[in-house]
């Protein structure tokens, strides 16, 4: 059968300077009708930037210098969408070519209703009256398993939650029946549980309406549970394609290996001596807010923790797994003393002082950051970006009063390098960093006042695999080097059981399960955990 | 929503009240009043002034009393729709008013009107036509219109109108239709006054909310949710007209209240420059000569349009942005 789409020798560059290294290199590639083609490769290798050509979203500054892009369209018969203008372009976007995107949360828009962004595309190509197009968006809806679609609609994107909302924005993408269906990291910002149903979810719906479907992903795992072949890139250059299994088995290319090998693996756990104490105990802690939900609009005392407890035993990495919303950063933030909470917090420091965190204020709790830090999960955020890497890492120890400016500089330094970064860097920005460099910047920066205790929202989350495997190799050395406790809050088990001694599940505010990481692997006892372990993504390969 | 109109409007209320008995405040807090400001007018005609005829003054007006009672009177008068009477120009406050309130406030409203009909398509497509010319342009008039002092502006509008257009200098009306019934031909001739004043009193804030518009609107474009919608196949101008003003627009929404103060704060000078005969010399006067009657009345007018404009601002911004909405609502 012909291809749906037959991509031949695209090269894109920067429109003004053909000086500079193609950022997609003589690509080609092709899907046939009810295939998913997996294009996987790290951030930076040109897979966003295909689909973006394919579109014909492209920004300003980039274009296609050479080859092209063959659509079969069901209209217009078989054209080149590097050369087709953009009037006609527009009528294929939205009805042959659906298009998902990374987060849902910021690719609708929050101040329109959900059924309104939905039915776009039926407006638009099928003529559909607003008021009817809501109505097939409703029905839309409800196929791809939005509850209460008739009153979903109606509602604005800020009041789904992130897996429902993706479930929106697959609606929209096959309103028109596609015949291509471009999905970019669709199930990156989900919970793995989710991410399963919305997986299964693109799958089905690609069978319904027969389409294409073009699946990007950094996962290498998510990969090889969707995709019939793989295609990676490298730099913007196809290094290998194959049916996923072979692929996957017997990888030729060396790219394709080590992003095999960087897969976060189970590792055998040289736990810590069991006569070293306990860091940081945790009982009964409990947070409340008095927040109004979305749907009810009534005003209720929310339990957001309830009754949880939890001990991290010196020199140990405990991983704090669950769903977003179980209440995960709410206990590293009660912890850390940063909000109110009823219930008993008590560190123990190296020099055997003592802190009662629900019992600090001012000067106490100041001493209690000195050797407690956290690391969040957005290092894009998390970095000042006006501030040098340099100020970035001295400023925290000049405030805890720690050191002379110089003295300072030197820690900063020392800390840099052993987070695997050069001192030459310390005079530039964090614009000028990658996100896992950036990561490395801000455990350094944690690193700093030489805390003992240090928590990890989420550190790995925004990163892709390799920078992943780096992360994780680094926080195993400081543990080991410096004898440092780490609380891993983590919504990815893959990670925890490659890093973790011990791990406590998290659901709805309690702890469901706690214990040492083999046991809870190999001998889950709840469901839930069960169900979790089942729900992430492996690299499937039979 | 009924229920946050009713809940805004008696806040409304409640902060026109305090307005007033600042404004009172603030009237009287220069030494003196207006029976020591008569004193001296006299004594500058040559006239001699005995202490008791400035204290017979005091008296008849009741300027000797405590603080609190003349402000109680005089809200009191007010609330029963009497104004009061100004002694510097001899006429009962209303009648004051009736004469400038109506050009003062066309003035104003017009120059608010162009300021958001010219600075927010005209920031809307800067933004979309980034460093292109109408960007350039529109910055380089930008910042032209925010640099000048509008009094200058207004002089140099006025020479060219006069050089090219044979307008008269100034007033609201040439020399021909002076003391004329109302006609078709005065109207324009008023009109034609107009233009100036407004594109003086209009130009900063044109260029105030080009430049935010602007900025707000490139925030909103480079946000993926204009890829998403534009990947349904609506045309670029269908999707940023839609979608990202919507947005970018609610910071020049939620400024409106005090937009309108700029204006009519920044017109008494302009009127002056321009002789028009509007409430910016009147008011400058009465302050001037401590006229608490009118001084009060004018200032309480500049709040009030104050209070409005912020109301209509709350109201725009609940309909605009549904995360406002159920805020209000959910309390």
């Amino acid at each position: 059968m012909d291809p749906i789409i037959d991509i031949s020798g695209l090269t894109l560059a920067l429109d003004k300077s053909r000086s500079l290294p193609s950022l997609v290199d003589r690509l080609s590639l092709s899907i046939g009708p009810g295939e998913t083609l997996g294009l996987v490769g790290e951030s930076g290798s040109g897979k966003s930037l295909t689909s973006l050509a394919i579109m014909g979203l492209l920004p300003k500054a980039i274009g296609a210098t050479a080859g092209s892009i063959l659509f079969r369209s069901e209209r217009a018969g078989a054209v080149d969408l590097v050369r087709l203008n953009d009037r006609r372009m527009r009528k294929l976007r939205g009805r042959e070519i659906g298009m998902i995107f990374q987060e849902p949360m910021s690719a609708f828009s929050l101040v329109h209703k959900v059924g309104e962004q939905v039915a776009e595309p039926l407006v638009l190509h099928h003529g559909l009256s607003r008021k009817a197009a809501v109505a097939e968006a409703a029905h839309l809806l409800d196929r791809v398993g939005v509850r209460e679609a008739g009153r979903a609609v109606e509602r604005y994107p800020f009041e789904f939650s992130g897996g429902m909302l993706q479930r929106a924005m697959i609606a929209r993408a096959v309103a028109c029946t596609p015949r291509l269906i471009i999905a970019d990291e669709p199930t990156t910002a989900l919970d793995v549980t989710v991410q399963a149903q919305v997986l299964d979810l693109l799958a089905e719906v690609q069978r319904e309406v027969g389409a294409a479907m073009l699946f990007i992903t950094h996962d290498l795992a998510v990969a090889s549970k969707v995709a019939d072949r793989l295609a990676v890139l490298k730099n913007g250059r196809l290094v290998e394609e194959g049916p996923t299994r072979q692929t996957l088995n017997a990888p030729r290319h060396d790219y394709t290996k080590a992003l095999i090998a960087a897969l976060p693996r189970r590792a055998s756990q040289t736990v810590a001596p069991a006569s070293e104490a306990d860091i940081l105990t945790i009982s009964d802690l409990s947070v409340s807010y008095r927040e109004s939900s979305g749907f009810s609009r009534r005003r209720a005392l929310k339990k957001v923790l309830s009754d949880v407890s939890l001990a991290i035993r010196r020199g140990t990495v405990t991983a704090l797994v669950g769903e977003s919303g179980s209440g995960k950063t709410t206990l590293a933030r009660a912890a850390l003393g940063l909000i109110r909470s009823t219930g008993q917090v008590t560190m123990v420091a190296a020099d055997g002082s003592r802190f009662d965190v629900g019992t600090l204020t001012g000067k106490g709790l100041r001493a209690y950051w000195r050797r407690a830090q956290m690391v969040f999960q957005n290092p894009y955020a998390s970095l000042n970006p006006w501030q040098t890497i340099e100020e970035t890492l001295v400023e925290p120890q000049l405030q805890h009063g720690l050191a002379s400016t110089a003295k300072a500089r030197d820690t900063a330094v020392e800390m840099l390098e052993r987070c695997g970064l050069e001192a030459g860097m310390m005079k530039r920005f964090p614009h000028a960093f990658s996100g896992g460099q950036r990561q490395r910047i801000a455990i350094a920066r944690a690193l700093v006042v030489g805390p003992e205790l240090l928590f990890c929202d989420e550190p790995l989350s925004s990163l892709d695999v390799s920078s992943q495997a780096r992360i994780i190799a680094l926080l195993k050395s400081l543990r080991r080097d410096l004898n440092l406790s780490v609380l891993l809050i983590t919504h990815d088990l893959a990670v925890t059981s490659a890093l973790c001694s011990d791990v406590a599940v998290m659901r709805e505010g309690q702890i469901i399960e706690y214990g040492p990481s083999d046991e809870i692997f190999d001998r889950p006892r709840d469901p839930y955990t069960r169900r979790l372990i089942a729900a992430a993504p492996k690299l499937e390969l039979t | 929503m009924l229920a946050f109109l009713g809940r805004r409007l008696i806040a409304a209320m409640i902060v026109m009240v305090a307005f007033s008995f600042v404004v009172f405040f603030l009237v009287q807090l220069p030494p003196g009043d207006f029976a020591d400001v008569w004193a001296a007018s006299r004594a500058a005609q040559g006239d001699t002034v005995t202490p008791d005829e400035v204290e017979n003054i005091r008296e008849a007006f009741g300027l000797n009393r405590p603080f609190v009672v003349q402000y109680a009177d005089w809200m009191f008068s007010l609330l029963q729709g009497d104004l009061g009477f100004s002694f510097e120009f001899q006429k009962p406050v209303a009648h004051v008013l009736a004469e400038r309130l109506p050009l003062t406030l066309a003035i104003s409203f017009a120059a608010l009107v162009i300021i958001y009909l010219v600075g927010v398509p005209l920031g809307i497509y800067s933004a979309v036509r980034q460093h292109k010319m109408v960007d350039y342009s529109a910055t380089f008039i930008g910042y032209f219109g925010l640099a000048t002092p509008n009094f200058l502006l207004a002089l140099i509008l006025v020479y060219l109108a006069q050089r090219w257009f044979g307008l008269s200098a100034g007033g609201i009306f040439s020399p021909e239709y002076l003391g004329q019934p109302w006609s078709w031909g005065k109207f324009w001739d008023m009109l034609s006054h107009l233009v100036i004043p407004v594109l003086v009193l209009g130009s900063a804030g044109t260029a105030a909310q080009v430049r935010t518009m602007r900025a707000t609107m490139l925030d909103e474009l480079s946000k993926p949710y204009v890829r998403a919608a534009l990947a349904t196949g609506k045309s670029p101008w269908q999707v940023i007209l839609k979608y990202p003003t919507r947005v970018a627009i609610i910071p020049i929404v939620s400024t409106l209240g005090w937009e309108l103060t700029l204006v009519i704060s920044g017109a008494p000078i302009v009127g002056i420059v321009l002789s028009l005969p509007d409430m910016g010399p009147v008011f400058l006067q009465s302050l001037i000569g401590q006229d608490m009657a009118l001084a009060g009345v004018i200032l309480l007018i500049y709040y009030l349009l104050v209070v409005i404009g912020t109301l209509i601002s709350d109201l725009l911004l609940f309909w605009l942005d549904p995360r406002i909405r159920m805020g209000v609502e959910s309390k």
